[in-house]
């Protein structure tokens, strides 16, 4: 599987993340590799096998419904700007895209 | 010689030297703190130094108790190093990224609160490959932590810092997180011993997360005795993670100084092949020997799952990682780019200043997986060969106790060696990744060195929850070689 410059923008758009425009040859590059690599699971006849996402054995199973008192954390403390109780943040809407 | 010989005895020794009060807490660690003064500016374990006037303060504490004669837990005293992706709280908690560069953590995670009951000293946080992706240590963004055995090797990783501390002695203990190796593999390159439970036996409560699924904790030592010992202590359900498994808690310690006569091994013919080092195939066929010797029955098998998990690994863990990552946005905590013009722009600049090139590299992958058109070619199909995997685990141990393998194809390799080669980097983990997948416990003891005398290890796989079988078989190679 060849990726794009366009998938890879793709990509960082989803993962809200960027690269600078010289580094994203490289990475491509390497993930073409991996991607290459990934084919040998074709080898396998998956058709009937159902799939799995956990390893949870022993479930401890739902709680009972009532109030637990848990420790008051100091939210604000590692916050970069926290102002009337609230974590402030740029505007959501306008601005460059 | 008796100020250096503190710092070679395990902790099961120390605690017993303690308890006779023919030593203090206060002189171990004063030991650790020399040593500690005259390694690590070669070695760069630590990324938090342990803060000597509190560990100072708990010792003497600690001393009193015992010159009281009270009975105390087993590791009381014990100072333990903790890698940098498990919370202290109070203290910083970076995982080796920029983009927790000055974050305190306001908890602990739950392995921490039980370290504490037991009076054990926490000893500082270790460096670690960033956010635990990495198998190597050369991917934190602060330093590269050397190989004790070669400064010019990598540690392994990602705990690589954890298994530096306790190979050169800095540390009596250590707790590392292995999601596909991550323990096991910088043990096994650093002569020590590593274990990744049973997934669901330690609470990932506090553990930064990666990849939910496969991530635990777990213990770093000298010794097969040391590790026994910290799991009794660090296992347990945990009513904060949800993962934790409601299964009780034995006595591990129980499982040593066992005989393993008839004990049935299963050796995977796909990882006992000319593919290895020759000294690694070499030293993995002697400890065989010692096996047999002590009754046990050998079988090599076929075990195709070995060539198909790095791959569906290198799927799963990613999409789990893209998704516990999209945490990191600079809204409530960490590293945040000022002055962006909205907040589509600010998470960008954030994440891209904050996150290093492979988490970007696996964050761009596990996105690209999950995404729409995609989703089934690669998620899905890996999910459907993690469960083609596990139903092969649950195969052998139908026949055996146990599987035993080489930890690593490899000894450790140079600084720098694999920077370019992502893939390469990924199939060291060959042996590692499969027992991530289906969950189940391992442990890479010491097995061998190789003629530059680099540790080579050895890893042995139980069924889900067995590790008495573990530790009986490792006990008693550790004992034997």
């Amino acid at each position: 599987m060849l990726l794009t410059k366009k998938d890879l923008n793709h990509i960082l758009k989803l993962a809200h993340f960027e690269i600078p425009e010289s580094e994203k040859e490289e990475y491509l590059g390497q993930l073409a590799k991996i991607l290459d690599y990934m084919k040998i699971l074709d080898q396998l006849d998956l058709a009937k096998i159902e799939p799995t996402s956990e390893n949870m054995a022993y479930r401890q199973g739902s709680r009972e419904d009532e109030v637990r008192q848990y420790e008051e954390l100091d939210l604000a403390i590692m916050a970069p700007d926290f102002t009337e109780n609230a974590f402030q943040v740029p505007k959501i809407l306008g601005g460059e895209e | 010689m008796k100020s250096t010989s503190l710092l070679k005895k395990s902790a099961s020794e120390l605690s017993g030297l303690l308890k006779e009060r023919k030593i203090t807490c206060t002189q171990l660690l004063t030991e650790l703190f020399q040593k500690i003064s005259a390694t690590e500016p070669s070695i760069q374990a630590f990324l938090q130094l342990p803060d000597k006037e509190k560990a100072y303060e708990e010792a003497a504490a600690i001393d009193i108790l015992y010159a009281k004669g009270e009975t105390l837990p087993l590791l009381a005293g014990i100072p333990i190093a903790i890698k940098d992706n498990i919370c202290i709280k109070g203290q910083k908690t970076t995982c080796a990224s920029k983009i927790l560069e000055n974050f305190v953590s306001p908890y602990d995670a739950t392995v921490i609160k039980k370290l504490k009951a037991n009076k054990m000293i926490l000893f500082g946080k270790t460096n670690l490959d960033e956010f635990a992706m990495g198998s190597s240590c050369e991917n934190s963004a602060f330093h590269i932590t050397k190989n004790p055995h070669d400064l010019t090797c990598v540690t392994g990783g990602s705990s690589g810092g954890s298994a530096a501390a306790v190979a050169s002695e800095e540390v009596t203990l250590a707790l590392g997180s292995d999601t596909g190796g991550s323990i096991r593999q910088p043990a096994s390159f650093c002569g020590v011993v590593g274990c990744k439970p049973t997934y669901g036996r330690v609470s990932r409560y506090g553990l930064v997360a990666f990849a939910s699924s496969l991530d635990q904790i777990g213990p770093i030592t000298k010794t097969v005795t040391d590790s026994a010992q910290l799991l009794n202590v660090i296992c347990g359900t945990d009513t904060n993670d949800a993962t934790s498994a409601a299964y009780p808690v034995e006595d591990f310690s129980l499982s040593l100084n066992q005989d393993i006569k008839g004990l049935k091994i299963g050796v995977p013919k796909e990882l006992l092949n000319d593919k290895l080092q020759p000294e690694v195939k070499a030293a993995i066929e002697k400890s065989l020997a010692v096996f047999e010797k002590g009754g046990a029955i050998i079988e090599l098998i076929n075990f195709e799952a070995f060539n198909y998990a790095v791959p569906a690994y290198y799927i799963i863990a990613p999409a789990e990682a893209s998704s516990n990552l999209a945490r990191f946005d600079g809204v409530r905590y960490g590293l945040r780019a000022e002055n962006q013009i909205n907040l589509r722009s600010m998470y960008q600049k954030t994440r891209g200043l904050g996150f290093g090139p492979e988490v970007k590299r696996r964050i761009i992958l596990g996105t690209f997986v999950l995404s729409s058109g995609y989703y089934d070619a690669y998620y899905l199909k890996a999910q459907k060969t993690r469960a083609l995997i596990k139903k092969e685990f649950a195969k052998a141990f139908q026949k055996y106790d146990i599987l035993l393998t080489p930890t690593s194809p490899t000894t450790a390799f140079k600084i720098g060696e694999m920077a370019n080669d992502p893939l390469a980097m990924y199939l060291a983990d060959v042996a590692t990744i499969p027992v991530n997948l289906a969950g189940l416990p391992a442990i890479s003891i010491p097995c061998g060195v190789s003629k530059d005398n680099l540790p080579i290890g050895l890893q042995i796989i139980a069924k889900n929850f067995d590790e008495a079988t573990m530790i009986k078989a490792a006990h008693y190679f550790e004992r034997s070689k």
